[in-house]
């Protein structure tokens, strides 16, 4: 399941809205990739996108898309720069620290 | 003369005759015999000179065969001594270079063995790991209701990260 959003509004300026582009196709700007398991609701997408303009610039606009591998948390891509607070990275760590620890 | 029935003229002239039997036998018969004889003796003693000269000849080439002999004998020892001691070096090495080489195989045989001792483990722990992380993605997964979702984003929301 994919999930798309045009971000509305936020406190750094209005956010472009577009179900199959969500940028629209002149936008040339800092973009984001939102994943999450589970859809959004869209006080939840605004606080995401105010969260990464706050980070990365007020131009910032954010497409969201429904990963349930993730299982929970959000995973936020904008450029070459992550945010991941998710249960599958902090399973994964786990899984490193299982492998490489102890002997 | 003639009362004792000797004829003086007879007895001269048998004299004469037997004087000149003597001559000749001497010049024809004793001579020839002598020299002969002296003949035979001189070429009897220069066979036995011969013999002799033979028989040291015989006895010096005895000992230089003898000789010979010890030298070859002595110098085949020689040769066999070095050869028993080269096939010594020969064989003490070649047990030193075999037993490098079997502990060499020995050494890798045990590092391999560790090796794949640690890549098994290393196997095994990575399976378990994927079951332990399968099973808590899982649980994890199943226990996440809506309000735990919310949760987590608000969590990541809180998280000042920057």
């Amino acid at each position: 399941m994919k999930d798309s959003m045009p971000a509305q509004s936020s406190a750094h300026g209005p956010v472009a809205a577009s179900e199959s582009l969500p940028f629209g196709e002149d936008y040339t700007g800092p973009s984001a990739l939102v994943r999450t398991a589970v859809a959004l609701a869209e006080p939840q997408r605004q606080l995401i996108l105010q969260r990464l303009r706050k980070r990365f610039g007020p131009q910032v606009r954010a497409r969201f898309e429904v990963d349930q591998t993730l299982i929970g948390g959000v995973q936020a891509r904008v450029g070459d720069d992550w945010i991941d607070d998710t249960i599958a990275t902090k399973l994964a760590a786990l899984r490193d620290a299982l492998v490489k620890g102890g002997r | 003369m003639d009362a004792l029935g000797i004829n003086l003229g007879q007895l001269v002239s048998q004299v004469v005759n037997l004087l000149i039997l003597l001559v000749a036998l001497r010049s024809f018969l004793y001579r020839p015999v002598l020299n002969m004889l002296d003949q035979r003796s001189e070429r009897i003693r220069q066979s036995l000179e011969d013999a002799e000269t033979a028989a040291q000849k015989a006895a010096q080439a005895e000992a230089d065969y003898q000789q010979r002999i010890g030298e070859a004998q002595r110098t085949a020892q020689a040769m066999l001594d070095q050869a028993n001691q080269e096939a010594r070096s020969l064989r003490e090495r070649t047990l030193h270079e075999a037993r490098d080489e079997a502990q060499r195989y020995l050494d890798r045989a045990r590092r391999e063995i560790g090796l794949e001792r640690q890549q098994a483990l290393r196997a095994q722990k990575a399976q378990l790991a994927d079951l332990v992380i399968a099973a808590a993605s899982k649980l994890v997964a199943h226990q996440l209701d809506e309000t735990a979702h919310r949760q987590l984003v608000e969590q990541f929301l809180a998280d000042p990260g920057d």
